[in-house]
């Protein structure tokens, strides 16, 4: 045999070699639970336990957010960090001028004291979920509401409210309860404004599995 | 098979070796110029294999579409049967993800390989092709699986080509069948966790038209 016709050969036998592995998935770590808990009584006291995320059918989620104390800023920048958690193209959003066609209204305001609030000192933000006529609908659009807590004048809210748009998003993503970890994203008083290795497998999950709940606007 | 006879040669004395060295000299680097030299270009499609597996769920593959290329090479003569080149293929296409049936677009992303190569004949108008070098992949998006951007790794593949000569001669119609292999991983994936790239197959069918240098 002829030097390059080893070579050839050699370099044949070295691709199939290659060819035959493979690679398994990487091990994701922790979750905490997502889900929402809605009592029903159809047939006897019940409790069901329901799933939500945006289909691909649904995306990109539209987002009005009022353009007070950089909110629409905020809001942009926790769609960027929520996009981050996801490899396969899973959620996209995207802030829109109309809020009557909006999925999500962020307003700033005052709590109306009925949601999932979250407290991390100088403002405080809540998301409502409200299921409608059946327990398999959610009424869209979901509204949030940012409520500084101090003069803006006197206390800068922008780091507290960096932190609480990207926590009231993943509710809205699907997120229906709070996390038991101070380093998660989704804690009830957090600190991170970026979801953590937990955060991500959480909503990676939710993403993959069958959504329970259709989004339904009046 | 002047260079082997040269080299068994040898033995002779000194001023009859060197005589003969360059009567080969001057037999082969005519030939070498006027039939081996090429250069070509060729437009086709490049398929590949999956570029990530993974499970959530249920298992997701993300691949790309088929992608067309143009390739674009040059090669010199090394031996009289054999010639050195480069060739640079590009392509441009999709990428989707595949979970249970169900496909989601991810983008466009663009793959630039470089290879040196060695070719030689098999039959009269049929020649193989052994390549080493870099391919380097460019997302139209810096997210998901490319969120840190693209990434450069190495490739190593073999091909055959099949040439027509045209009239004028010089000209050769072509076509290029290219198979190669790389190992596939970005800077993201690993963040998630993925501590071992996947080998990607790719097959490249294309047509075109060589010309030999003068």
């Amino acid at each position: 045999m002829t030097r390059p016709h080893g070579l050839l050969a050699a370099t044949t036998l070295g691709v199939l070699l290659l060819a035959c592995g493979d690679v398994s998935s990487p091990s994701r770590g922790g979750r905490y639970d997502w889900r929402i808990f809605i009592p029903y009584d159809s047939a006897g006291p019940r409790v069901d336990t329901l799933t939500f995320h945006w289909t691909a059918a649904q995306l990109p989620v539209r987002i009005w957010a009022q353009d007070t104390l950089q909110t629409p800023q905020h809001m942009k920048d926790a769609i960027d960090r929520w996009k981050a958690a996801f490899l396969y193209g899973e959620f996209d959003a995207v802030l829109v001028a109309d809020s009557g066609s909006a999925d999500l209204i962020v307003r700033v305001q005052p709590l109306p004291g009925n949601g999932l609030p979250a407290m991390p000192g100088a403002c405080e933000a809540e998301t409502e979920i409200d299921t409608v006529a059946t327990r398999r609908e959610l009424r869209i659009p979901i509204h949030i509401s940012l409520h500084p807590k101090a003069d803006p004048s006197v206390v800068d809210p922008a780091p507290c409210l960096d932190v609480v748009a990207t926590h009231e998003l993943g509710h809205a993503m699907g997120i229906f309860q709070h996390s038991d970890d101070p380093l998660d994203v989704m804690f009830a008083q957090p600190d991170a404004n970026t979801p953590s290795a937990r955060d991500i497998h959480t909503v990676e999950t939710m993403y993959h599995l069958p959504s329970d709940m259709v989004p339904v606007r009046p | 098979m002047l260079v082997d006879r040269m080299s068994r040669g040898c033995n002779l004395p000194r001023m009859r070796c060197a005589f003969r060295f360059a009567a080969w000299l001057a037999a082969a680097l005519p030939v070498r110029a006027a039939a081996q030299d090429t250069y070509y270009l060729a437009v086709g499609a490049v398929g590949a294999t999956k570029l990530v597996q993974d499970q959530i769920i249920a298992p997701i593959d993300v691949r790309q579409s088929l992608a067309p290329a143009i390739i674009v090479g040059a090669a010199l003569t090394a031996f009289p049967r054999y010639r050195a080149g480069l060739e640079l293929e590009f392509a441009s296409g999709g990428f989707h993800a595949t979970e249970s049936g169900v496909t989601t677009r991810l983008g466009t992303v663009r793959t630039l390989a470089a290879t040196l190569g060695l070719d030689g004949p098999v039959v009269s108008r049929v020649r193989w092709r052994l390549g080493t070098g870099l391919i380097h992949y460019m997302p139209s998006d810096d997210q998901g699986i490319f969120l840190q951007g693209g990434t450069t790794r190495w490739l190593a593949g073999l091909g055959a080509e099949y040439r027509h000569p045209l009239k004028p001669d010089r000209w050769d119609l072509l076509a290029l069948l290219r198979y190669d292999i790389h190992p596939f991983l970005t800077d993201q994936l690993q963040s998630r966790g993925f501590s071992q790239a996947r080998y990607v197959h790719r097959l490249t069918l294309s047509v075109g038209i060589a010309r030999a240098a003068q």
